[in-house]
């Protein structure tokens, strides 16, 4: 699937140099676990993600996406056509804006490992995906979020495609007390990093 | 200061969530925008020429003077600039738009019309970016992107009118005829 006809140009035009703005249109969901019937299943979490660019400035204004599985390990989607219960309550799904001090938090739930079709027995360890629209349109990128010690990681062939361990390192969530909501939801932080104005070409 | 690293993309894998878009999402410009109104179609298919749904592409854009919101402040505020969508189940995208105009590039030089492209697959690590550009404007003789591809590349990047407002640029990833991309 990888695209063979690659040119090493990398422009840094007006074009490049500029990108959307959602802070005035965007409605945002943070919650992702209170449903019409009740709270989602699973244990619940809040994720506190910190946006910074190269030179640490906060990316206040910055859109962050996040969808995910339930705890059962099922997606809220067609294509996911595994035999496992979908939670009504759980929303699948949440943006948010980064504030001025470059944070944005999310209340989810801990998603659940899942199976890959006709992988001959590969499991997804459980992630959120993410999604970050920073200041330009060279600073969009999509990644993934895994969680700390679990011996998935290890046998994923998503999280381990990428070679630099220490790149892998930073897709690791931090358990964070001062995240978390006392007896409701264990704490977890990120720290997202998106090129800015030097634009560093992307390496991975 | 320390510098940090960016943080390493992954792929979007099969599950994108359908509640993150809207039908609005793929109009880059509203009917009151200034500029010749299109619409601006293709189709996405791999090295097999078989055709990828639920790619994620997204388009950012000038205006008709060529400014770009938020950048410029004298951008047409009808114009959003930006446009996502899912491929379909045919592998086909559609944006409603309007034609950007042409903008300044490096130097003195001028950027031919264009559109840049980000899109996400489920079978990509990360993102892939290219233009399209609009076929018959004096300025894609000095456009520097145009130069620095090369002729046979170049000629991947410039979409085709199909019909009078319509916009077709197909997205090859790989294989013969590929699509030329940039480095992101």
């Amino acid at each position: 699937m990888a695209p063979d006809n690659v040119h090493a140009i990398t422009p840094r035009t007006a074009t490049e140099l500029s990108g959307p703005t959602f802070a005035q249109t965007v409605a945002e969901e943070r919650n992702l676990v209170s449903g019409k019937n009740g709270q989602a299943i699973g244990s619940l979490m809040r994720l506190k993600v910190r946006v910074l660019d190269e030179d640490a400035r906060p990316q206040a204004g910055s859109l962050i996406e996040i969808w995910q599985a339930n705890a059962a390990g099922k997606y809220q989607h067609p294509q996911d056509q595994r035999d496992a219960p979908i939670d009504t309550n759980f929303r699948s799904w949440g943006r948010g804006l980064v504030d001025a001090n470059g944070e944005v938090d999310f209340i989810t739930i801990r998603p659940g490992a899942y199976p890959v079709p006709n992988s001959g027995g590969w499991w997804r360890p459980p992630h959120i995906h993410l999604s970050a629209y920073g200041s330009t349109f060279s600073s969009r990128m999509i990644t993934q979020l895994y969680f700390p010690g679990d011996p998935l990681n290890e046998l994923d062939g998503i999280f381990q495609g990428i070679p630099d361990p220490l790149a892998r390192e930073r897709l690791v969530l931090k358990p964070d007390v001062d995240s978390g909501i006392p007896e409701v939801a264990l704490g977890f932080c990120f720290d997202l990093v998106l090129r800015g104005r030097s634009q560093t070409p992307l390496e991975n | 200061m320390a510098r940090l690293t960016p943080t390493a993309a992954q792929t979007l894998g099969p599950f994108f969530s359908y509640g993150f878009l809207t039908e609005e999402d793929s109009i880059i410009a509203g009917p009151t925008a200034i500029g010749r109104h299109i619409k601006l179609v293709g189709t996405l298919t791999n090295r097999d020429g078989n055709v990828c749904r639920d790619a994620l592409i997204e388009i950012w854009q000038a205006d008709a003077a060529g400014l770009y919101k938020g950048r410029d402040a004298d951008a047409d505020p009808a114009v959003k600039g930006f446009g996502r969508t899912l491929t379909d189940e045919s592998g086909s995208f559609e944006f409603q738009t309007i034609l950007p105009g042409a903008c300044p590039g490096p130097g003195n030089s001028w950027q031919a019309p264009h559109f840049a492209v980000g899109l996400f697959a489920g079978g990509l690590t990360r993102r892939v970016v290219t233009r399209i550009y609009t076929p018959d404007y004096p300025e894609l003789e000095e456009d520097q992107v145009l130069t620095e591809l090369g002729n046979e590349a170049a000629r991947t990047l410039i979409a085709r009118w199909v019909s009078k407002n319509t916009l077709e640029f197909n997205i090859r990833l790989a294989g013969e005829g590929a699509t030329a991309f940039l480095q992101d």
